[in-house]
């Protein structure tokens, strides 16, 4: 009788400590793992580009930082996930032109907009180039407009999806080069959006890259055998001098593919400034920077302030592109 | 290329104690994976990514590449002992693998899949040695027609996944069909049945349907069943199959190896395909199909052989054209590329000795997975004689735990808890669960493959008529088909030519 009333002190005593230990603990931030969600799966580039940097950052941050994967909808699920989590530095979100940019634009009753997150940093930019397969003639970009327009409805261009970056830029193509008549065909992923091209299935289509490291799949697609026609690029690029820019030719198509980190907004300051500095620092490890730019990144690395501005220019740029296009809402 | 001496020298360079380790752990964590239901390679190698960047290139891909294959071995231990598939790709084993698990022969079961699956591996590495320049060719040429052809042949083997009344399969493979359509449809951007729900958006995930439909429904069919359940008998020889079992599963076994290596170059064709084909193969020209459902052994060991051989196969699109076929490759083409050492069109010969030790590693690595699962067998079926009662709460937790882990969203647990009662429901009313997992799986790729082409041929059917691998596929579909409709016939006739009241 004695023991059991002896071993019932003994678990009060634990359960009354482990309660306030976790009050004591919540002053010093991170004081447990934190948490990024991925929008477009675990195995892509953006994806690992991300990793690269968060388990750089969590190496000053003390605490592990793991990633969830939430994708869907464009990644505007993980997004909405982030926008609605507690702003105590534990959620974060991979912000990118897709699910903080076109989406704004092109998904109907999205339950976020930008003003809703705190842009953190941007660690990567993708340029995105026009190519057509090596079954088809055209060598210039000209020659492609050319036969659109002798030719409505013979050229078929592959997409992701109406929401996505490559049908973006044929709309803006199209557009622009005064109501061209190509067709979309839609394929789940971007390897497959390649290769269908590279396969003779397409004609056309884009692929991201810039940094003309082993990953970049502009390399791998002129390998395979395309032919690049433009590079949305305000300049041509370091390492495809060879692609001429979208302004050259006289479009205004700049638009690019970045990927950064966002968080709730209404972080208190301590936690955010705790945040961005462990982020910084993972910009600048030499390994994130070659693990990055492997990936094909083009490395533009921006702090909050700038990143944040960044988002409203890109955002606004997209407005008029979608509105122009009268790319509809789904 | 002399492949003779390439192949020594990968071994070669495979056959160092860090490498070898390596290569262990990978696929000790690939077939704990695959046992565990939910919880696929994609998970664990997003998890031992890091562990990855820091070892050298080859250790790297050696140890992913062993969790992918290992989870293959893994995924149909828990779908022969309590019928849960491990992963998409195994539920056709839980047909006939937890049937011969209920009459006492889990083991046999167990060992068949291990040495199917050893040998499916084994081989798909031989033909990813010889053929993998050239193969990687014909995988570009595999447009949207082609797999259109080839899904129909996989729409129609729906109809062979059914071994009661064909009308039942038919009914539920539609249901599998109408619930593939929930979410967002690709090629227009809008989204289908969702009401409005975002974790709809993107559809229901098969892993937590299967789980449920399968592995919880199971549980409930046996709390409400007063059967006994009969205990697995332990004595060595029983443990493994017998000359019986040898003698019926040697040819499904060099189907499967052939039919998975060929699904498996495919990009996106993969493991649950080639499983499924299997299957439905094996019971279309077994001499007693009426077997298949209720122990064949046959439905177990072409199945598993395929899928394995699937992962040999899937790795030549991913290194010939630097397409990965699926997530898992994706991820390890990420860290290929985060190694400096970039798969596409010249990989191979830029890179021989790498591409010659990864083979090595993997032959190593399977000849690892069949030394580690043999003895394990024994374990399992041990496993097996825990009273019920104590089992059932663990098989529920795992259930639900790893419907989670997919996502990592509370959604896809109510969506297994939900299929694990129309599950339930289905059998209580003698329909078949697995026509609804194929439908489900298949159709959303049919329907899309389809407008695809459409789009292409811009709206012209006769397109399909200039693509001569789609034109074979259709001509064996429509074979397949009027043989099942003549057979039906001869059945009827039969029977009413038996039948003594008829005139």
């Amino acid at each position: 009788m004695k023991e059991t009333l002896k071993r019932y002190r003994i678990v009060l005593m634990a359960t009354l400590i482990a309660l306030f230990s976790s009050f004591i603990s919540a002053q010093e931030y991170p004081t447990k793992p934190i948490e990024w969600y991925s929008p477009y799966g675990t195995g892509g580039p953006a994806a690992l580009a991300m990793k690269l940097v968060m388990d750089s950052a969590a190496k000053s941050l003390g605490q592990p930082v793991v990633m969830v994967n939430a994708p869907g909808a464009g990644g505007t699920i993980a997004s909405a996930r982030v926008a609605r989590a507690k702003p105590d530095g534990y959620s974060l979100v991979m912000a990118s032109s897709g699910n903080h940019g076109i989406a704004m634009y092109t998904v109907k009753d999205l339950s976020y907009t930008n003003a809703d997150f705190e842009f953190i940093a941007l660690f990567g930019v993708l340029e995105i180039a026009l190519f057509v397969g090596p079954h088809t003639p055209f060598k210039t970009l000209e020659e492609f407009v050319a036969h659109a327009k002798k030719n409505p409805h013979a050229l078929k261009f592959t997409t992701t999806g109406v929401g996505s970056g490559p049908n973006f830029i044929l709309e803006s193509l199209k557009m622009q080069a005064g109501g061209l008549q190509i067709d979309p065909v839609v394929f789940k992923t971007s390897p497959e959006q390649r290769t269908t091209v590279l396969g003779g299935h397409t004609h056309a289509s884009v692929v991201y890259g810039g940094s003309g490291g082993p990953g970049d799949n502009i390399s791998q697609a002129i390998e395979g055998g395309g032919r690049m026609l433009a590079v949305t690029a305000k300049k041509r690029l370091e390492a495809f001098p060879q692609i001429p820019t979208f302004a050259e030719k006289g479009y205004d198509i700049s638009y690019r593919g970045w990927y950064g980190i966002a968080a709730p907004k209404g972080m208190p300051k301590e936690v955010s400034k705790k945040l961005k500095d462990a982020v910084y620092k993972a910009l600048e490890d030499p390994a994130v920077i070659k693990g990055i730019k492997s990936m094909g990144f083009v490395y533009e690395p921006m702090h909050s302030e700038e990143f944040s501005k960044f988002v409203k220019t890109a955002e606004a740029e997209i407005k008029i592109i979608a509105e122009k296009a009268q790319i509809p809402r789904e | 290329m002399f492949i003779q001496s390439e192949i020594i020298l990968g071994f070669q360079q495979v056959i160092e104690p860090m490498n070898l380790l390596y290569c262990f752990f990978g696929v000790l964590m690939g077939t704990l994976v695959g046992v565990l239901p939910g919880i696929g390679p994609t998970a664990t190698i997003s998890l031992l990514l890091p562990l990855a960047l820091i070892a050298s290139p080859l250790q790297g891909i050696v140890m992913l590449a062993g969790i992918y294959y290992g989870a293959m071995y893994g995924g149909s231990t828990t779908s022969i002992l309590v019928n849960i598939p491990g992963e998409a790709a195994s539920v056709v084993t839980c047909l006939d693998g937890y049937a011969m698990a209920r009459q006492g022969r889990a083991g046999p079961a167990l060992g068949m899949a291990a040495i199917g699956s050893f040998i499916g591996g084994t081989l798909s590495l031989v033909g990813l040695m010889l053929l993998a320049v050239p193969l990687s060719k014909v995988a570009l040429g595999f447009g949207p027609a082609e797999y259109f052809g080839l899904l129909c042949i996989g729409l129609l083997l729906v109809l062979y996944l059914s071994h009661g009344s064909f009308s039942k399969g038919l009914t539920i493979a539609v249901i599998g069909l109408l619930l593939g359509c929930i979410g967002t449809d690709e090629t227009s951007g809008k989204v289908r049945f969702a009401f409005g729900i975002p974790e709809l958006y993107d559809g229901l995930d098969v892993v937590p349907m299967v789980v449920g439909l399968f592995g919880i429904s199971e549980v409930l069919i046996n709390l409400g069943s007063r059967d006994k359940r009969v205990t697995v008998k332990t004595s060595v020889k029983n443990l493994l199959p017998n000359l019986e079992d040898w003698k019926r599963s040697a040819f499904p076994i060099l189907r499967g190896s052939a039919l998975g290596f060929f699904i498996g170059l495919i990009p996106g064709g993969g493991t649950v395909l080639s499983s499924f084909i299997s299957y439905a193969l094996e019971k279309k020209i077994s001499k007693h199909p009426e077997e298949f459902g209720k122990g064949a052994i046959e439905g177990v060991a072409g199945p598993e052989t395929a899928n394995n051989a699937s992962v040999g196969a899937s790795f030549i699109p991913l290194f010939g054209l630097g397409i990965p076929s699926n997530v898992v490759m994706a991820i390890l083409l990420a860290s290929l590329t985060i190694h400096g050492v970039t798969p596409g069109p010249n990989f191979i010969e830029k890179n021989q000795t790498f591409f010659w030790a990864i083979v090595a590693s993997m032959y190593i690595g399977n000849i690892m997975l069949l030394i580690l699962n043999l003895p394990l067998v024994g374990i399992w079926v041990k496993i097996l004689k825990i009273p019920y009662r104590l089992l059932f709460p663990w098989i529920l937790l795992f259930c639900m735990v790893g419907a989670y882990t997919v996502n990592s969203r509370v959604s896809d647990v109510l969506t297994a808890i939900t299929f694990g009662i129309f599950g339930y429901l289905l059998k209580k009313l003698d329909y078949e669960s697995a026509p609804l997992a194929l439908g489900f799986v298949l159709g959303p790729m049919f329907e899309l493959s389809f407008r695809q082409t459409m789009s292409i041929s811009g709206g012209s059917l006769g397109f399909f008529l200039e693509r001569p691998v789609a034109l074979v596929a259709f001509t064996l579909s429509a074979v397949v088909l009027i043989s099942t409709f003549f057979n039906g016939i001869k059945k009827i006739r039969e029977q009413v030519l038996d039948d003594p009241n008829s005139s």
